[in-house]
Order: C-alpha cells, then structure tokens, then sequence
C-alpha cells in the first residue's frame, strides 16, 4: 500500500518536477553556502564561519522545507486511494498515507543532509565531522513532520490551493517566534525556533507532539466524510 | 443460502428529506435508479460507509466492497498496465487479462492519453479486480460502447453467480433489467 502512494506521489511526470526541484534546491543551497573567503581566511576565523555555514542552513531550511512539503502534500486527497477505503478500510488507508509521506520527508532530509555534509566536506577548508550539527536537524526535520500532519489533517481536494496559506503561515510563525519569545506559541505549535531548541525537553515534546497528531490524524479519518 | 451484508434501517441524511430501507444480501443484484437530486449518492455513501448516517440505523458485516464512483479518479501520467498491475498487487488478486483484451483497452499507453471510453474500463478493470463480496457501481456504463457494455454485462452475471452482491447506480436501468432481482427506485 506505501508504494503505491508513493507511486501516486510520484508518478512519472511528477518525478521529473521533482528531480528538477531537487536540482533547484541543490543550486540554491550552493549558492546560499557559498562563501568568498578564502581558505586560509577560513581557517584563521574557523568558529566564525562554520557558525554562519550553519546559520544560513537552518535559515535556508525555514523557507525550504514548508514550500517543499506543501508541495509535496498537496495531491494528498486523491480519489484514487480514497476509492480504496472501501476495500482495505478507513483506518489501514490512512496510516500507510501517514507513513508514506513520512518516508517521504524523510528522503527529503536525508538528501538535504547529504548536499550539507558534501558541500562542507568539498567546498570549505573547516570541515571536520565536528562540524555537523545532527540535533538542529532532528528538531527542524521533527518541526517538518509537524506541519506535515497539520496539512495532511486539513488540506482536502476542494480546498487544496488553502496549502499556500499553511506554507506562509508556517514561514510567519517562524519568524514570529524568533522575535516574540513566548513559551504559550511554543506549546502551541512547537516548531523549532533559535531560543526553545536549547530546551531540555524540546525534542520529547515534539515527538509527544508528532504522535499526538497522527493519532489525532487518524481518529479524524475514521468519522470523516468522503467525497469522490 | 444467501447471507445479509448489509441493512439500512430508516437511514438518513439531514439534507436529505428521505429514509432508506434496504437488505443487501449475498447473491443480490439491486438496480437503483432515480432522477437528479433523488438521494442515490448519499444512498451509495451509506452503503460505502463514506457517510454516517444522521438518523436510523445501518447494520453491516466487515465486508470488502469494490467501488466505481460516478466521477474518474484514475492517476494521471501513468501507464495503464502498470497502474492495473499495482492495483492488482495491492489487492493481492491477478489482473483479468481476459477482461482488458474484451475491453479492448491498450495497456500501453499512457492514462492520461486515453479516451473517455477506455478510462471509464480502465476504472471498470481495477475495480472488479480483487476479492470482494459486495461490489458498488455508480454509473458504470458511462462512456461506453455497445461492446464494452455487453462484455461488462457478461463479467457482472459471472460475479454474481459467484454469490457477489452488486448494487448498480444509473439512470439506464433498463441496460440491467435482464440481470436485476430489485429495482429501486428513489
């Protein structure tokens, strides 16, 4: 059943945007890395610049990531699959839709990670596996999920074109939380921000979350009504 | 013996100024016809379980049912053989190869390429394909041929004979009335 989603996700003419997307981000992610100093400058000011490598990732990342999962998630409600509620059950149907688009932006990151790690590794003169933040990753990829399960829980065919307005609330959010400190918004929608990834207790709450909105996810789809 | 699937006991919608009172048993094959507006959607809803009913009650066996909605919704840029092969797998069923070659359909293109005809059997294909005891049809002739018709009349009689129930939504029941037990009309 995940690969046939993942088949619909990515049908042959999908799979060249998306490959061409990819490519896309790849550039851009070069371009936003790229630095002019040289490499003995960047030796001599180490520190300094792998915290800005870093930095621009994870700013990079904030406008990336919702574009890209909106993207991604806005053909969720196809007829297709949903005809098959009917045979395989409500509760089956919508699971392995969760755990496809999971895997998904799990793919996603992984091939974010790999243009951060190589470029680093090929690119710059300071890279040491050192370098390589893993836990900001965790928090921005869980942050991911969560919006995610948000668009999977209210976009529906009908209103498809309302995911433009998730993905810059989401980029708004973002920028929001990072100049209004307030732990109420974190609690409320605990996407990463600068300030509460320093907490001890971020990541469980976000993965208490991520459950939270797949089991939410799936009691919905139960008493939901479908139309074709 | 014929065994009760399904029992719709006053069942109803709030927008909908009617109630349903229906028993889908194996073996049945119901034809329900009616003007626009008359309620078969929402009947088909209820019997799909797409929709919980607002008032009565709906009794019904976990059953697999195969549904052909009114509307298309195959994958588009797709090539159709291997769209019907992943249906098929998924269904852990065989694909009725028999079937595609009376319908005429060419496997090789691509969905989005084909006409209205040969996608209204493309949907047919991967929706009678799999093991089912209840199988739901809304407006299955749609954009057919006199031949698809004949060769998807034959397909429907076999299935039934195999004890499957089949509930057929459309404004042609007379293309039906040599197979239909009930005729409902709402």
């Amino acid at each position: 059943m995940i690969k046939y989603i993942i088949n619909g996700i990515f049908t042959h003419k999908r799979r060249k945007i998306v490959l061409g997307y990819l490519l896309l981000f790849a550039c851009s992610l070069f371009l936003v890395l790229k630095t002019d100093t040289t490499a003995m400058e960047q030796l001599l000011h180490k520190e300094y610049e792998i915290y800005h490598y870093n930095n621009k990732l994870f700013e990079f990342l904030k406008f990336f990531m919702p574009l890209s999962i909106g993207m991604l998630v806005m053909e969720h409600d196809q007829g297709h699959i949903k005809i098959l509620v009917t045979y395989f059950g409500r509760k089956r149907i919508h699971l392995a839709k969760i755990v496809s688009y999971i895997l998904v932006v799990t793919i996603l990151f992984y091939f974010t990670y790999l243009v951060y790690v190589l470029y680093a590794k090929f690119f710059t003169s300071f890279y040491t596996t050192k370098i390589l933040i893993h836990d900001e990753f965790l928090y921005v990829y869980l942050s991911s999920l969560i919006f995610l399960l948000y668009l999977l829980l209210c976009i529906r065919e009908k209103n498809k074109l309302l995911i433009f307005v998730f993905v810059i609330v989401n980029i708004l959010y973002s920028m929001i939380q990072e100049r209004i400190i307030r732990i109420e918004l974190f609690y409320l929608i605990p996407l990463t921000s600068s300030l509460f990834k320093t907490y001890k207790y971020t990541l469980w709450y976000q993965v208490g979350y991520v459950t939270l909105l797949v089991l939410i996810n799936i009691h919905i789809s139960k008493k939901e009504h479908l139309t074709i | 013996m014929s065994i009760s699937l399904i029992e719709l006991n006053e069942a109803g919608k709030f927008y909908l100024d009617k109630r349903f009172n229906l028993l889908i048993s194996t073996g049945d094959f119901i034809v329900i016809k009616g003007i626009n507006g008359s309620g078969k959607t929402t009947l088909l809803n209820l019997i799909n379980g797409f929709t919980v009913n607002d008032f009565g009650q709906i009794y019904r066996k976990p059953i697999r049912i195969s549904y052909l909605p009114e509307r298309e919704v195959l994958p588009l840029y797709v090539n159709t053989h291997h769209y019907l092969l992943e249906v098929a797998r998924i269904k852990k069923a065989h694909l009725d190869y028999r079937l595609i070659t009376d319908f005429e359909i060419p496997l090789s293109k691509s969905i989005h390429t084909l006409s209205k005809g040969n996608r209204q059997k493309v949907m047919l294909v991967s929706c009678l394909t799999g093991y089912y005891s209840l199988l739901v049809l809304d407006e299955p002739l749609s954009g057919l041929d006199s031949k698809a018709v004949r060769v998807l009349k034959k397909y429907l009689k076999k299935l039934n004979e195999k004890n499957v129930a089949i509930v057929i939504s459309t404004h042609k029941p007379e293309r039906f009335k040599d197979l239909a037990q009930k005729v409902i009309e709402l």
